[in-house]
């Protein structure tokens, strides 16, 4: 059996590539898919703790976050589309018109 | 007994409601003076049947119709009922302000035919002598306190009725704010009353003064006082501005920018003697402090020479009797300083009466004269006004001290208290120098009638006339009162019941304290010597003035034989300017630093400032709001981070 240490390390360098990719993408889609390697990286050190443990409440709460994921891409992307449909753009350095 | 009950408070009423239906029902000059006059000598048949009443009730009864109203102020240990007391300092004072004061209103009703504004005059009036009254009847302080600072309102008021001339605005607000710093005065006076004695009450304090205030002593401004020099001092400061004693004279003199019979009424025979009353009326609290009581009749001594001294220097006819005034008031205070209370009574009281006549006659002669004040250019009114004439001679013969004229009998008596000694010993000086000014006074007097009344007119720009019977029937009531009025204090005739009338009637409220002491006696030889030099005064005056043609602008002969000593007369000493610079000027200064400096730069720059500063804040912050969703990602993982941080630190430790 592969050791739960694994999982968890590999969980951490997903979380990490998925900072990253937040952090230093421009293309609002390449930061939504950062943001879900995110949100499964987590989703997998859930689960391999949840083995671990012999608990079901991490796969459960893996269920949500993969429910709420989906409704989060569902509006995070009909706001991209809204945002590439008015400004013909998908860069978000260039979508700052709320700067102060 | 219970009559008083009604019948004193109802004397307060009436000119209150005098005032009140002018002010709401009444436009006509003429009938709000019928109204008024009539309200003021309703009041006055009214005290004439309390005091009677008063007379008829045995002596030690006297001072015991003291009742209360109702309750005015209740909090915590300070009770303060709205009641009146009724002895006979009261009623002699009350005699004078509703007797003279109902004279003066008649008299107003054909001074005022012409003026603007007679309905407010009358208004003013009828509210003056509501709170004169309360003042003098009150029971305690603080309501007394209510009168004095109403008359003071009152007479602000009334100087400044002819608001449309600058003098006159500028002389009322001097009268308020000198008079606001007398009143501090005996505001504290009256704030160490309730500390020591616990009550505001007359019958709480002056029974009880000479046991709690004898010897007592406190930390003051001065080093350790007695507690009784502290109070009566205060209250001194508060005599000095209602009685115009010095320092704090100089608004009276200028007070004479209001209607003459105003003048007469509030700044000659009632108002400004609240400060003698004052003193007599707290008469126990004096006796404690031997101090303040020689420092008394210093001031007064001094006031009354300095103001008898100037008045020999002015030209306007009015001044001339507001100087007097001031003078005649310091004869009081010193009498009362000195202990020789019934003396500085009976000089208020015939004073009252012949100062009155003389504003009076005064105003009659302006009023006859076309609104002319400047005796240079009257002159020869002798023939024009002959009943003004007349009674003007009875009230200067009074004012000048010749026997048998009212202010004879007063002044002789102030004078030989000075001399004789009471309570605090002898005041020699003070005696000399009050017999000095005895005789400016008959000086000053004979140079004003002689100016006005003899001679020829020396300006025929206008014809003068004599007033209407309305005005000089009030003239010669008074004049008959100037002439006899010193029968109420006769130093003789004892066998017949006429001596020392008004020492027996004020004696039961020097009783309650403790302080009764004999009538003084009559010194034949000091009478003389007064009433000789005072004669003598006329005469030089009668030779100055009275036997040459002057021309209409001309300078005081005596400027010549005075010299620098006379300009120190016409400019009053020079008072007003060292008031000027020593006051006003580094006042208006600072007024000026602070509306100018202080408060554009202080007050405002600490507000804007404070406003700037949130304002350059919010402008640094606003920096941190990019716009740039990356960056917020990249704080928000730094929250994250250190929350973790935090965690984690904590839970190894």
């Amino acid at each position: 059996m592969v050791p739960t240490d694994y999982y968890v390390m590999l969980s951490a360098i997903l979380f990490t590539i998925g900072v990253i990719g937040v952090l230093t993408r421009r293309n609002a889609l390449v930061v939504f898919m950062s943001v879900e390697l995110m949100l499964n990286s987590a989703n997998l050190a859930l689960v391999a703790f949840s083995r671990q443990w012999g608990h079901v409440d991490g796969q459960i709460l893996t269920f949500f976050v993969i429910t709420v994921a989906a409704a989060e891409v569902a509006v995070g992307l009909a706001l991209l589309v809204g945002i590439f449909r008015t400004r013909r753009t998908t860069n978000v350095d260039e979508v700052n018109t709320m700067r102060g | 007994m219970e009559l008083l009950y009604t019948l004193v408070p109802l004397i307060i009423v009436l000119p209150l409601l005098g005032a009140l239906v002018n002010t709401f029902a009444i436009r006509d000059g003429r009938r709000a003076g019928f109204i008024a006059s009539a309200a003021v000598l309703l009041a006055f048949v009214l005290a004439l049947v309390a005091t009677a009443t008063l007379a008829g009730l045995p002596h030690e009864e006297q001072t015991r119709v003291d009742f209360m109203l109702w309750q005015w102020i209740q909090a915590g240990t300070l009770s303060v009922p709205f009641g009146f007391l009724f002895d006979p300092l009261s009623a002699v004072m009350v005699l004078l302000i509703t007797g003279v004061g109902g004279l003066i209103h008649v008299f107003s009703i054909g001074y005022m035919a012409h003026d603007a504004r007679p309905v407010r005059y009358f208004v003013y009036l009828n509210l003056f002598v509501s709170a004169m009254l309360i003042l003098v009847l009150a029971n305690n302080y603080l309501l007394l306190f209510l009168g004095w600072e109403g008359v003071g309102l009152c007479s602000y008021l009334l100087i400044g009725h002819n608001f449309e001339r600058k003098e006159a605005r500028y002389a009322s607000m001097k009268a308020f704010v000198v008079n606001r710093i007398g009143d501090f005065g005996l505001m504290l006076a009256i704030l160490a009353l309730f500390y020591v004695f616990g009550t505001l009450n007359f019958g709480g304090i002056f029974p009880r003064a000479a046991e709690l205030l004898a010897g007592q002593q406190v930390q003051w401004i001065f080093g350790p006082t007695l507690i009784a020099s502290a109070i009566s001092f205060c209250m001194l400061i508060g005599v000095t501005g209602k009685s115009a004693q010095i320092p704090l004279w100089v608004w009276l003199p200028d007070a004479m920018a209001g209607p003459t019979p105003a003048s007469a009424l509030i700044h000659a025979a009632t108002m400004v003697t609240s400060g003698v009353y004052l003193i007599v009326r707290s008469h126990s609290i004096f006796l404690q402090s031997q101090s303040v009581s020689v420092l008394t009749v210093y001031i007064g001594t001094a006031t009354a020479f300095v103001a008898a001294s100037i008045a020999i220097g002015q030209y306007d006819i009015k001044r001339v009797l507001a100087f007097s005034t001031v003078s005649q008031l310091g004869f009081m205070v010193a009498a009362a300083g000195m202990g020789a209370y019934t003396a500085a009574m009976f000089h208020l009281l015939t004073h009252g009466v012949f100062k009155a006549l003389l504003f009076l006659g005064a105003g009659s002669v302006i009023h006859g004269a076309h609104e002319v004040q400047d005796m240079r250019r009257m002159g020869g009114f002798r023939k024009a006004m002959p009943r003004t004439f007349w009674t003007y001679m009875v009230g200067t013969l009074a004012l000048a001290g010749i026997a048998p004229f009212a202010g004879f009998w007063s002044k002789d008596e102030i004078i030989g208290a000075a001399f004789h000694g009471g309570r605090f010993g002898t005041f020699t000086i003070a005696g000399i120098f009050l017999i000095i000014t005895a005789v400016l006074t008959a000086f000053y007097m004979g140079r004003q009638i002689f100016l006005v009344f003899w001679g020829e007119q020396r300006d025929h720009s206008y014809h003068p006339h004599e007033s209407e019977p309305i005005m000089t029937v009030p003239l010669m009531i008074l004049a008959i009162g100037a002439a006899v009025a010193g029968v109420i204090n006769l130093p003789f005739f004892e066998g017949i019941g006429l001596a020392h009338i008004l020492d027996h009637f004020l004696e039961p409220v020097f009783e309650v304290t403790g302080a009764v002491t004999e009538p003084p006696k009559f010194d034949l030889l000091l009478a003389s010597i007064t009433v000789i030099l005072a004669l003598g005064a006329l005469f030089v005056a009668y030779r100055v003035y009275a036997l040459r043609q002057w021309k209409k602008t001309f300078r005081d002969p005596l400027a010549r034989v005075l010299g620098v000593f006379f300009e120190g007369f016409e400019q009053r000493w020079y008072a007003d300017d060292v008031y000027d610079s020593v006051v006003i000027r580094p006042f208006k200064a600072i007024a000026r630093f602070l509306s100018r400096v202080f408060d554009p730069r202080g007050i405002d720059g600490l507000v804007n400032g404070a406003a700037r500063l949130i304002g350059l804040g919010g402008a640094g912050l606003r920096e941190a709001q990019t716009g740039y969703v990356r960056s917020y990602a990249l704080v928000f993982l730094i929250g994250v981070l250190a929350v973790i941080g935090y965690f984690g630190f904590m839970t190894v430790r």
